[in-house]
């Protein structure tokens, strides 16, 4: 039995201990918020936070992670208000969605860490991929908030 | 995205089920159905409270479908559009209503350019529909009746009624023959900026892909084949594999590749 915390709550899963955390939120949690792209830490699209940090769930044994506070995009906010997703809504920028999670997970993680990031900083720390090509719309939506 | 059991479904299956509770409220099944929300026609159910919902046959895949078919509905309808749904249909009720809602294919920027004509006739025969309800409740002609934002007015005394007032009795008008639709002109929706319905789902995480849809006792399969092209399968331990947690079963697929079952697509695949 593992003790996971997760969005503030305390989850108990049967689980074999290298399992990567993003199937035991997906197929043990049913919080199929946070997507399987690749599973070897390119896409991005499984990016939840570790104690605040951006992290890929696919390649993150659940054992490492039963002390830490884990967030997913269930939990960046219960209604949408968090200012990454308000930004988000504004600038309309998912087309598809499926890897929108995770790149507002990414971005969320990057505004706590540098609160006026340049696109460098956007560049160096938002590797996740989309397929639709929503670059530019993370670019501005990032910066509308840096802004605020 | 939303295959759960939509209200009609619902209806229908609790009056088979529950057959003598329903039959208790003495209510003929079409009543029922129109007590609980009124279907002017298949793309277009108007509920007590104004909201238009409108259906949607095609997926949203971000290219806008979502918002931009029901644009076509509302235009017509003179629907406020700050009171339309737009909801996928059911691909269950598809199949059972004899496919009511036509091509669901989404394919090659078709949805809008081929979606048109037959959404904008959906709007316009159910407006007149309520124009005629309205008429009919106030004992005029339907020519002095203007639908406008989601209100009938009776142009010569000012009375009004807002849809989800006539949309009961709406539903059991005739479907006008031939309907005439705006010219582009007066349009007041289509053509004008609108944000896209989908996106405030869309950044919670909510929305339901494939991946993500979970039947009753699923299981998952992932497939190994050969990385060479034309390779052939010479041989795999099934009794090694089908030690492994979670695994139900490991099939060969013809002479190429092989699928292990498991309970989660991570089983699966790990095998």
């Amino acid at each position: 039995m593992i003790t996971l915390t997760i969005n503030e709550q305390k989850h108990e899963v049967e689980v074999d201990p290298s399992t990567p955390l993003l199937w035991v939120l997906r197929d043990k949690l049913a919080m199929t918020g946070t997507k399987f792209g690749c599973g070897i830490a390119q896409c991005g699209a499984c990016t939840v936070h570790i104690n605040g940090m951006a992290a890929r769930a696919c390649v993150t044994p659940v054992s490492m992670v039963t002390d830490a506070k884990i967030t997913t995009i269930e939990g960046l906010s219960t209604d949408g208000s968090h200012p990454v997703q308000a930004a988000w809504v504004a600038h309309e920028v998912p087309q598809c969605g499926y890897c929108q999670p995770g790149m507002m997970m990414a971005a969320a993680a990057l505004l706590t860490q540098k609160p006026n990031p340049t696109d460098a900083d956007i560049d160096a720390a938002i590797t996740n991929i989309c397929r639709c090509g929503t670059y530019p719309r993370v670019r501005a939506a990032i910066h509308s908030i840096a802004k605020t | 995205m939303n295959f759960a059991l939509n209200r009609r479904l619902f209806l229908q299956a609790s009056t088979v089920a529950g057959g003598g509770f329903m039959l208790g409220f003495a209510l003929p099944g079409n009543e029922a159905e129109a007590a609980a929300a009124p279907e002017v026609n298949a793309w277009i159910v108007i509920q007590p409270d104004d909201t238009v919902i409108v259906r949607v046959a095609h997926s949203e895949m971000g290219q806008g479908a979502f918002t931009a078919l029901p644009m076509m509905v509302a235009e017509e309808l003179n629907a406020d559009w700050a009171k339309v749904k737009p909801e996928f249909i059911n691909p269950t009720e598809h199949v059972q209503r004899n496919r009511v809602w036509g091509g669901t294919a989404t394919v090659g920027s078709r949805a809008v350019r081929t979606s048109h004509e037959y959404l904008r006739k959906a709007g316009a025969s159910a407006r007149e529909m309520l124009i005629a309800a309205a008429a009919q409740q106030w004992k005029v002609p339907a020519s002095e009746v203007r639908a406008e934002k989601s209100v009938l007015t009776h142009t010569p005394t000012g009375r009004t009624l807002s849809y989800g007032k006539v949309a009961s009795a709406a539903s059991r008008m005739p479907a006008p023959k031939d309907v005439a639709l705006k010219p582009h002109t007066e349009w007041t929706i289509l053509g004008t900026p609108k944000s896209r319905v989908e996106i405030p789902d869309k950044v919670m995480g909510k929305p339901v892909f494939a991946i993500d849809v979970r039947l009753p006792d699923m299981l998952f399969a992932a497939i190994e084949h050969s990385p060479a092209f034309g390779g052939k399968l010479k041989s795999f331990d099934e009794k090694a594999v089908a030690k492994m947690p979670g695994v139900r079963a490991v099939v060969a697929l013809a002479d190429s590749a092989v699928a292990v079952v498991a309970d989660s697509y991570f089983e699966a695949s790990r095998a």
